[in-house]
């Protein structure tokens, strides 16, 4: 049963904040927020409905990279062409978040606020360098995703801020990311466990590498000790095993009713493989022809393409 | 009005969009040149239901209604010491408050063990301990939340082995309680029931036998998850006690009996109004918000009350399929030779007896499956746990079993390095064999059976295992069943003719989604040669509607079925007497043809078509026209003793099947994708085929989830998983399975048109031909489903 509440819709920011600050639970699909007050789990007596916040709306690819609203849904990166060009991972992780109908409501701000280890769209967006962009009375504060997170559920964000849009820089030519959600059914799932990658291969040598576990800790977290043993080296299947191994040791998955911790270790290990040898393959494939073309015709096709909207 | 001759593309449909077949072995009353019967025909409530206006049981609201709510157990086994209601009944809005102490008589359709509160303990988590009904859900849910109760917390029996230790009693006492001729309870134990089947010596036949393997397998216990949630809207009145409750029961002659001995009151006092059913599955045969919505109602002055149960209480705190452990021994002679077979097995029932003895019964017979065994043993044990109630579940029990002796199946087909599918054939059935209770079979169609799933996978073709171009392990697993329908069973009809000429029929068989109310009107419309837009079935309410024992056991559609032919041969003698009466001639000089024309002997002239017969005048001011029809099966059942259970007759009609599976398991994640079914069932006859084919494609999905998904989790009484996210049932995006399926038509004698169930048939055959498909791929014996990723991943191959 959902309870009865106050409902806010605010197009002004700065009211918006005052309200989160006096305690007004933000929503903005409500994938997360509503199904969990008519579970019990949460009892907000007041809502904070971001949808008429223009701060949040809206999302373009420049130059620079994406910039995308905190209202982002999760359908619209699906379905955005550029960005499954450019960002595979984070159209794999949004292209897999519950079903089609929750994708067309549930947000990328939303993703992320929920704070669930889970998340499908974090591990991507960790690998690819975001950074949160949050707003509130005293201004803008600009945060790299992985500081953001500082616990289960808990964030470097004042009460009186809101996370207003996500910025993902544009990845050079030489790119390539990959995610793998692990789930026991196709649609209506939560990662029991997933990886995320993204990787640089220059004359075959790994650069820029990082590796984002999900599900593997209280917020989806990079495995450094992974980037660690890939950075700088060239790509070789044995060094794609060893990475493996060191995400695996660094997971350090629990045994839980859902999993025992030596599947879970498992499946970091050979899921970690598998999306290494996917961003490698993107990294030194996908884009060849496009730098290729590029090359043929200077200036007439253009890097990372102009203002898409994609609206 | 849409005509439902312009909405009739399912012929079209089934031809163009489905792969399946028919192979008629025997024909019973039918030429097969039937003009309704046999053919595809849209489904009567498919209109209601697409457009979302048919009513559930949640969708019944009544001015000056209040909305119940319950306080439950958080314990699963504790001794309550003190239920404080004053909180509770402070709420603003509070117009009931009822606990344990309201109601201290236990009920339970076969052995009354089970409080509709509980009293002095709770036995599992969720149990209800109180019931609050309030002007709103907000102040109903608030005030039982403010319910106190003292709890003394008691060891908690969370196994099955650490209920057979017997070292803590979930029920200390059965002989306190009223137990019916058919429950068998172990005083001083957990043993709420027992069955034993006991034909020739199985020691002398594994004495016989050149090899005697023995295996287990567990099937997990798994919830029915309807999509309408248990729901009842109930009006009481405490001061005449006439009772009316609107539910989407599937029982309503069974809930109708239970709650009169609940509340004290004559049967007819209950009036049991029936909704649509959002899913039942055995699920909604039992008494679950009925008996508190009605004492809600009496306590509240009788007002309406209603009583929804939300998803978490749905799995925590209604019912459930038990979890049972098996363990089975095969004697076999090296030709493959069946001589002795021995089945023992140990039910977790949970908390209370419910319906477990039926289903111990159902499996129990089944449970060595459509084999030739002349020997044969059979021991179950119904054990309690402090964990939700198992019930009855699309099967009753056979599923589960079938898993079992399909599993041992193959482990001995390997070990005498015989092919499973040859192995079988070896050992089925055929007429004239002997079953397990000393019956002599008959319109047993198994090879049949077996040979078109085999064919529908392309069996002969494949080998038992392979590893595909992906590097994927391949495997194909097959298994057959028996399944009875219970017996003895009775039902009855009354078809009635309206002033226009159309037909009501009224039968408290219950659309639950397997068609009834579309094969119902089809008998009639056949019988009679009417057409079928002027034949429906009248809402179900147990003041009007005549007796039906339950729609459970895959019986509907056989028993009221005959019980239509009966009734519509009386509306024909009825017809040919008004007509007489208009023609002024002797009733016998009036013939009903068979194409539905009433029809005067010596004037040929003189004649009626059915369809016309509201335009005829014939009816006019005459007696109007209402026939009876009855159909039971005492008769013919030859009961069989408990002393082993043997039996010339233990079931009016044996339902057989084969499915087949065809699997790829990814050795890397684990998981299993099934390419491929091919399903055999004989129906008898198929009345709507696309109905038969939908009812099987319906199960297979169903029972993919058995074999690979879904399970209730608990730890230490506690289910951990009782959400829709974390039990996992298949979404579309997991149901693409190529299906192909064979109706197979071997007509009953006793059948209306030959017809036999389907209702259960379609889930039995499934989890087992996929598990073996796994086990085949990863040539491993699983001995447990749902076969989950991490026991493929950490896999043990057999080694013989």
């Amino acid at each position: 049963m959902l309870p009865r509440f106050e409902y806010y819709a605010p197009a002004d920011i700065l009211e918006a904040c005052r309200l989160k600050a006096a305690g007004a639970k933000p929503v903005a699909g409500g994938t997360d927020v509503y199904v969990n007050m008519h579970g019990g789990k949460e009892k907000a007596a007041e809502v904070l409905d971001l949808k008429g916040l223009k701060e949040l709306q809206g999302q373009r690819l420049t130059p620079e990279g994406l910039d995308l609203g905190a209202l982002t849904t999760h359908r619209h990166i699906e379905e955005w062409e550029a960005v499954r060009g450019r960002y595979y991972a984070l159209y794999q992780g949004c292209s897999q978040v519950g079903s089609v109908q929750i994708r067309y409501r549930g947000t990328l701000g939303g993703n992320i606020m929920n704070g669930a280890p889970s998340a499908d769209s974090v591990g991507p967006l960790l690998v690819h360098g975001a950074e949160a962009v949050v707003l509130g009375p005293a201004g803008e504060r600009r945060i790299p995703l992985e500081k953001f997170y500082v616990g289960f559920k808990k964030f470097d964000l004042l009460p009186e801020e809101l996370l207003a849009r996500i910025f993902v820089p544009l990845p050079p030519d030489n790119a390539g990311s990959a995610y793998y959600k692990y789930t026991r059914r196709n649609a209506m799932d939560l990662a029991l466990m997933g990886v995320s990658a993204y990787v640089e291969v220059r004359e075959g040598v790994l650069e820029n590498v990082r590796v984002a576990l999900t599900t593997a800790g209280p917020t989806p977290v990079r495995s450094h000790a992974a980037e660690a043993v890939l950075e700088g080296n060239p790509v070789s299947d044995d060094l794609i095993v060893r990475a493996a191994e060191a995400a695996a040791a660094e997971g350090k998955p629990r045994s839980s009713w859902r999993s025992s911790a030596e599947f879970r270790t498992r499946l970091i290990h050979d899921v970690t493989i598998q999306v290494l040898h996917e961003a490698v393959r993107r990294a030194e494939m996908e884009r060849k022809a496009e730098a290729i073309l590029r090359k043929l015709y200077p200036g007439q096709i253009g890097k990372g393409g102009g203002d898409d909207e994609n609206s | 009005m849409i005509k439902q001759e312009k909405l009739r593309p399912c012929e079209k449909f089934q031809q163009e969009g489905r792969e399946w077949d028919r192979l008629v072995v025997h024909r019973k009353d039918t030429t097969g040149d039937e003009a309704v019967v046999g053919h595809t025909q849209l489904r009567k409530d498919a209109v209601e239901k697409v457009t979302g206006t048919a009513l559930y049981g949640a969708d019944v609201n009544f001015p000056g209604q209040l909305y119940g709510a319950l306080t439950r157990s958080p314990h699963p086994h504790a001794r309550i010491k003190a239920v404080r209601v004053e909180k509770a009944k402070a709420v603003p809005g509070v117009r009931a408050v009822v606990t344990g102490a309201d109601y201290p008589e236990p009920y339970g359709q076969f052995i009354a063990d089970q409080p509709i509160i509980a009293l002095d303990k709770v036995r599992y988590q969720g149990e209800p301990v109180a019931a609050v009904a309030a002007e709103t859900e907000e102040a109903a849910r608030e005030a039982a939340a403010l319910v106190e109760v003292d709890y003394e917390p008691l060891p908690v029996v969370n196994t099955l082995e650490e209920s057979m230790k017997n070292g803590t009693l979930i029920h200390e006492d059965w002989s306190r309680y009223d137990c019916s001729s058919v429950c068998f309870p172990v005083q001083g134990t957990n043993i709420g029931d027992q069955f034993h089947l006991k034909k020739g010596d199985v020691e002398k036949g594994f004495a016989e036998a050149d090899l005697v393997v023995e295996s287990s397998f567990r099937c997990g216990q798994l919830q029915h998850t309807l999509i309408e949630t248990h729901t009842a809207t109930a009006i009481a009145n405490p001061y005449t006690q006439d009772i009316q409750v609107w539910t989407p029961n599937q029982s309503p002659f069974g809930i109708r009996g239970l709650m009169a001995k609940i509340f004290g009151v004559p049967a007819e006092k209950v009036r049991l109004t029936m909704t649509h059913i959002g899913g039942a599955f055995g699920g909604k045969y039992e008494a679950k918000c009925e008996p508190i919505a009605i004492a809600l109602s009496l306590k509240s002055g009788g007002r309406p009350v209603k009583l929804t149960y939300d998803r978490h209480e749905e799995f925590e705190a209604t019912v459930c399929r038990s979890t049972v452990q098996y363990y089975i021994k095969t004697g076999v002679k090296k030709d493959g030779t069946i001589t002795a077979q021995q089945v023992t097995g140990y039910w977790d029932a949970g908390a209370y007896v419910t319906t477990n003895p039926r289903v111990d019964y159902n499996a129990g017979f089944a449970a060595h499956g459509p084999y030739k065994i002349p020997n044969a043993q059979v021991d179950t044990y119904v054990y309690m746990t402090n964990r939700t109630l198992g019930t009855a579940y699309r099967g009753f029990g056979v599923t589960e079993a079938a898993t079992l002796h399909e599993h041992q199946m193959d482990i001995v087909a390997r070990k005498l390095g015989m092919e499973p599918l040859a192995f079988r054939l070896h050992n089925c059935l055929h007429d004239g064999d002997e079953g397990i209770t000393g019956e002599i079979i008959s319109t047993c169609a198994v090879e049949e059976c077996l040979r078109a799933a085999a064919k529908n996978v392309g069996w002969d073709k494949l080998p038992d295992r392979w590893v595909d171009e992906e590097g994927n392990l391949c495997g194909k697993g097959i298994a057959c069943f028996n399944k009875l329908t219970g017996t003895p069973s009775t039902t009855s009809c009354v078809v009635k003719m309206n002033e226009n000429g159309s037909l009501y029929i009224w039968s408290a068989s219950r659309e639950m989604g397997q068609g009834v109310t579309t094969t119902m009107p089809q008998f009639a419309a056949e019988a009679l040669h009417m057409d079928l837009d002027r034949i429906s079935v009248a809402p179900v309410d147990t003041t009007m509607t005549p007796y039906d024992k339950t729609t459970t056991s895959s019986r509907s559609t056989f028993h009221s079925g005959n019980a239509i032919l009966e009734a519509c041969e009386d509306i024909k003698r009825q017809l040919c007497r008004l007509a007489a009466v208009k023609w002024g001639c002797a009733p016998e000089n009036v013939t009903y043809t068979a194409g539905g024309i009433i029809q005067s002997k010596k004037n040929p002239a003189l004649a009626i078509p059915i369809n016309e017969v509201g335009k005829s005048g014939i009816m006019h001011e005459q007696d109007p026209v209402l026939a009876i029809g009855r159909y039971g099966t005492s008769d013919i059942f030859d009961p069989p003793p408990v002393d082993g259970r043997q039996s010339k007759r233990p079931t009016v009609m044996w339902m057989i099947g084969a499915q087949a599976a065809v699997v790829k398991v990814n050795p890397v994640t684990g998981r299993v994708k099934v390419v491929k079914m091919g399903a055999a069932h004989d129906i008898g006859k198929a009345i709507n085929p696309t109905g038969c084919l939908q009812q099987i494609e319906g199960a297979i999905v169903m029972g993919l989830g058995h074999a690979l998904m879904e399970e209730m989790i608990y730890e230490e009484g506690i289910l951990r998983n009782g959400n829709m996210v974390d039990y996992k049932v298949p979404t579309f995006m997991d149901s693409d399975v190529e299906t192909k399926i064979t109706l197979v038509e071997n007509g009953h004698p006793e059948g209306p048109f030959g017809v036999k169930g389907i209702g259960e048939p379609g889930l039995v055959p499934t989890a087992a031909a996929i598990a073996g498909a796994v086990c085949h791929a990863c040539n491993t014996d699983f001995d447990s489903i749902p076969i989950k990723p991490e026991h493929i991943l950490f896999r043990k191959e057999a080694e013989d």
